[in-house]
């Protein structure tokens, strides 16, 4: 069920009347019953589907595990005990997620070596079906592990907490990955939220048509540009291949925030708030900054779970870039099963390592030259700069073959064609120029928003609660109707995923 | 102290109660205000599908209990039964709920609906969907023929009998998703729809005027009472419809309207009607037996391979009246004086003056189209005046003289106003304005630049001779714009 569909919307219509009609005890059984229909539900025939059993087994894993390692004292003889059970923990749920979604990447990997060797080539003709936002319930499980493990709070006795927290319908295909003394708290307290409270059901739902218009009316928009120029890059030349790369970072930006902002616009309308996965990213000025605006959730998880074991920044220099380059590697084999993501991942992290090498000279030139570091022409230049680097790093992402993007990347800069910013080439790449006048407003709205979520440091639904409530009306409205007229929906559309639905 | 706190929370619970009761009333206006702004957005966006929603639109305007014969089928009713005719020829009142190639189930549902707000003294029900071999028509035929009915259970079923998966019963119930990208096509008779048509509601019973002629061959047809069984769906719908009729105790009749593209097979299947129909003991007639009786030209009686013309239309029309008013307890509503069937004498002047204007646009001699001019009646305004100041030829200038403006003369700048036998000089104002008229919303302005319609320059003054304008006040448009020298009609290709 996609956020984007009729489906959707009239299910999540009878969970919150529902939600709010009965008795408020109940309500946290009912949101677990919504949560697992979300997920399981398939059709009449096979109301549970196949992927839903692991999920089940996530769950079933955690709690126990959960449980058990609370009972062990943290202290004394029994402490490795914990560590077993927390081992076992991770790599049953570790072990789910690696075998739905790289085992044919491995078998891909080591097929070559063992052709060489003489040997047989492992087959790969077999048809794994991934359950549906395994790496995202599996991180937060596992973050529930450690997190209890490591003593940061007590585990959850009542399975059915722990079963709502990892299945969480808003969260579960694509996040935020929400972390256990965050979620479970507010899920203690659902009988407490308050059936009438408009500004937080006005911010709920202008989170979630703010969430729809990046999504249908931007990124569905755009990603036809995109489809087009990708598929048929040997046909355009430097401009349209770097505007089409610009156009797959508005996209994959829009797809991925809209997602998130639903979810925390339908989360916050049953009175739970999950983390703001977006702030801004491509106004970061730094890569460095990029990443604590960008999948915020997933960053932070990196951080706690992977770069501060690792070492994190207390340790030696060279260490401490290890450790950085290690987290994006794995930031990247988390996006995708594939050289590219590890490549993208890679690009990030090594451009982080040169920024913090680099940084003690370019203060020095900034000294010398006496560059005015707070002017807007500075803070303009380098976050052009980052938002270049991105840029081309999504490239990587988006192109699996490892060679065509990097032939799609020399022809950014090797193919000059700048008449086309003339001759109205512009309006051939996949929308006419109507859509595109359409598209451009948009994103327009988009960069305005951005500005003032950075501005403020607030979610756009804390801003817009801020303001007088015509100005909330007035945009609500007007959003609604630019989703309705606007938004890429419909019988003759293929409607189109969320791509982080994919990972 | 106590009593203090007591006061306190009391005062708590009111503020925090009053405050509920403000953010209840907020909620729901903000709710009323989607609901208002999303039922304009509607009205813009639907499309106007004559065959669609719009027929059913203009079905709900109808005065209750005003519809004796209800016409049910495929495009042949709206295209072959002259509504306007049956009324002025005959004082039938009639309505035609059609839609491209319309089946059964949709029929059966659009029957139903319909009885909830006329109680017809019979209902003629068009045969054509026998002839069709699908059970789930495509997608512009579903919407023809549902989307124009209101959101009820009639029309739920109707969807229902006409997709097979649930995704295609929410697409085709909330049919925004299928027109919100129209956003690109609006013009401004989406926006106000009432505007420049008026027979858009009661004056509109269904019935299109096809304008065009098309020549085809007489169809030949050698099996005669062999049976071909129609689609199992078709007959089922096909047997409720009569069923349903029967229950609630209205005259069926079943017909075939005449038909170009007739054949061996079509005629197996209307067998098969014909005897089912005869099982049930209603009346089937099948057209297509009786042209030379109802006097078809293959030559010109068509606008295409399946449907009857202007010409072809009224004929048939003709036709299908006699047989209905003296087979059926039909009563001859023309002598009524209570106003419930105005609109039926209004649809008709309409078909009759939509007829004139095509046909004063294919009049292409001097002495015809003057003619024609002088043969419109007073609903019509012309406005005339000489292009570029030339010379106008006597022979011209007596032809015009038809309509006593025989003070027109060489280098005349004058613009002049024919309506009926009078005829206005029309002077200039300050503003370099000669005339304007409000026609229903629409706007006529005669200045120097030209004739406007709603804005618009309808008329071209590049050529020499005498320009004139013909506008049909009642259906509120421009009928023919042309330049006439003393030779031939120049025709200005308006949008108008």
């Amino acid at each position: 069920m996609l956020f984007n569909s009729i489906q959707f919307a009239l299910f999540f219509a009878v969970v919150l009347i529902v939600f709010y009609v009965l008795p408020p005890r109940v309500r946290v059984w009912w949101i677990l019953l919504a949560s697992l229909f979300f997920y399981c539900y398939k059709s009449p025939d096979e109301p549970v589907g196949e992927q839903s059993y692991y999920l089940f087994a996530a769950i079933l894993v955690t709690w126990i595990t959960a449980v058990v390692i609370d009972l062990i004292p943290a202290q004394g003889k029994l402490k490795i005990l914990r560590g077993i059970l927390l081992a076992e923990g991770l790599i049953a749920d570790f072990g789910m997620l690696i075998y739905f979604k790289y085992t044919k990447f491995f078998i891909e990997l080591i097929n070559p070596r063992i052709v060489d060797n003489g040997g047989q080539a492992i087959s790969t003709d077999f048809n794994l079906l991934m359950p549906l936002g395994i790496s995202f319930f599996i991180f937060t499980s596992t973050g529930y592990l450690i997190d209890v493990y490591r003593c940061k709070y007590h585990a959850e006795k009542n399975p059915l907490y722990v079963a709502l927290f990892t299945s969480f319908f808003p969260c579960i295909m694509s996040g935020p990955i929400e972390r256990g003394d965050h979620l479970i708290p507010q899920l203690k307290k659902l009988h407490k939220v308050k059936v009438i409270d408009v500004n937080r059901m006005s911010s709920g739902l202008f989170l979630i048509i703010w969430g729809l218009f990046a999504k249908m009316v931007i990124a569905d928009r755009i990603a036809m540009i995109v489809d087009n120029v990708y598929g048929h890059y040997y046909n355009y030349g430097s401009v349209e291949l770097i505007f089409a790369s610009i156009c797959y970072s508005i996209q994959i930006y829009c797809d991925f925030m809209s997602y998130s902002t639903i979810a925390l616009g339908c989360a916050k309308m049953m009175g739970i708030e999950v983390f703001d996965n977006f702030n801004a990213p491509y106004l970061s000025l730094s890569v460095k900054e990029f990443w604590r605006r960008w999948h915020i959730s997933l960053s932070s998880w990196l951080r706690d779970y992977v770069y501060f074991p690792l070492g994190g920044s207390r340790c030696s220099k060279i260490r401490k870039h290890l450790n950085v380059l290690i987290t994006f590697l794995v930031s990247g084999f988390w996006h995708g099963a594939g050289i590219n993501f590890i490549i993208w991942g890679g690009m990030h992290g090594v451009v982080q390592m040169i920024d913090d090498v680099t940084s003690p000279l370019r203060k020095k030139i900034n000294d010398i030259t006496h560059a005015k570091t707070d002017s807007f022409g500075y803070k303009f230049g380098k976050g052009l700069l980052t938002f270049a680097f991105v840029d081309i790093a999504w490239v990587y992402f988006r192109i699996t073959d490892f060679h065509l993007a990097n032939e799609i990347v020399r022809r950014m800069f090797m193919r000059p064609d700048l008449w086309v910013l003339f001759n109205d080439g512009i309006y051939e790449l996949g929308l006419d120029r109507k859509e595109f006048n359409i598209l451009f407003i948009a994103v327009l709205v988009l960069i305005v928003m951005d500005i003032a979520k950075k501005d403020k440091d607030k979610s756009v639904g804390d801003i817009m609660i801020a303001q007088p409530w015509w100005f909330r009306w007035a945009v609500i409205i007007s959003l609604f109707f630019a989703v309705l007229t606007f938004g890429i929906y419909g019988p003759a559309f293929d409607p189109a995923g969320f791509i982080y639905l994919n990972f | 102290m106590k009593l203090l706190a007591k006061k306190k929370e009391l005062q708590n619970g009111i503020l925090s109660g009053l405050k509920s009761v403000k953010d209840l009333v907020r909620a729901v206006s903000f709710l009323l205000l989607v609901a208002f702004l999303l039922n304009i957005w509607v009205i813009w966006f639907i499309p106007k599908h004559h065959d669609g929603n719009r027929m059913m639109e203009t079905f709900y305007a109808q005065p209750q209990n005003s519809i004796d014969v209800l016409v049910v089928g495929s495009s042949h009713t709206f295209i072959d039964v002259n509504t306007g005719m049956l009324w002025e020829d005959f004082g039938i009142p009639s309505f035609v709920i059609g839609g491209s190639l319309q089946p059964f189930w949709n029929s059966y549902y659009f029957i139903r609906e319909a009885l909830n707000y006329q109680h017809p003294r019979m209902i003629v029900l068009e045969a054509f969907a026998c002839d069709v071999d699908f059970d789930y028509g495509d997608h512009g035929m579903i919407i023809n023929n549902v989307s124009g009915m209101r959101m009820n259970r009639n029309k739920l079923e109707a969807i229902r009998a006409s997709v097979t998966d649930v995704d295609g019963i929410i697409d085709f119930s909330l049919l925004f998703r299928e027109y919100h990208n129209r956003y690109s096509e609006l013009t401004i008779n989406d926006v106000a729809p009432e505007l420049g048509d008026p027979v858009r509601f009661e004056n509109n019973k269904g019935f299109y005027d096809y304008l065009g002629t098309y020549p085809i061959t007489r169809p030949v047809c050698d099996m005669d009472d062999e049976i071909v069984p129609m689609p199992n769906k078709e007959e089922y719908y096909y047997k409720l419809i009569i069923e349903y009729c029967q229950e609630q105790g209205i005259p069926l009749m079943i017909m075939v309207s005449p038909d170009g593209a007739y054949n061996d097979l079509s005629r197996g299947h209307y067998n098969h009607a014909r005897e089912i129909a005869e099982e049930y003991g209603v009346e089937f007639v099948d057209y297509n037996e009786y042209y030379d009786e109802i006097g078809i030209n293959f030559e010109t009686d068509f606008g295409d391979i399946g449907h009857l013309n202007y010409l072809g239309n009224r004929k048939f029309t003709n036709f299908l009246g006699e047989h209905l008013t003296d087979e059926y307890d039909l009563i001859d509503r023309r002598g009524d004086t209570t106003g419930l069937y105005d609109s039926w004498h209004e649809n008709y002047v309409y078909i009759e003056e939509r007829l004139d204007n095509y046909l004063l646009t294919q009049t292409e001699e001097v002495a015809d189209y003057l003619n024609m001019l002088n043969s419109l009646n007073d609903n019509y305004e012309i406005i005339l005046y000489v292009s570029e100041n030339r010379y106008i030829i006597d022979d011209l200038r007596r032809y015009l003289g038809l309509h006593s403006i025989s003070a027109i003369r060489p280098f005349d700048s004058n613009r002049y106003l024919i309506c009926g036998n009078v005829t206005n000089i029309l002077t200039q104002d300050d503003n370099g304005l000669y005339y304007e008229e409000f026609l229903g919303d629409h706007h006529l302005s005669v200045t120097n630049e030209g004739v406007f319609f709603d804005g618009t320059k309808v008329d071209e003054s590049y050529y020499t001779g005498v320009c004139i304008v013909t506008v049909d006040r009642h259906n509120q448009t421009v009928a023919d714009t042309v330049v006439i020298d003393e030779s031939m009609v120049y025709r200005y290709e308006s949008e108008h």
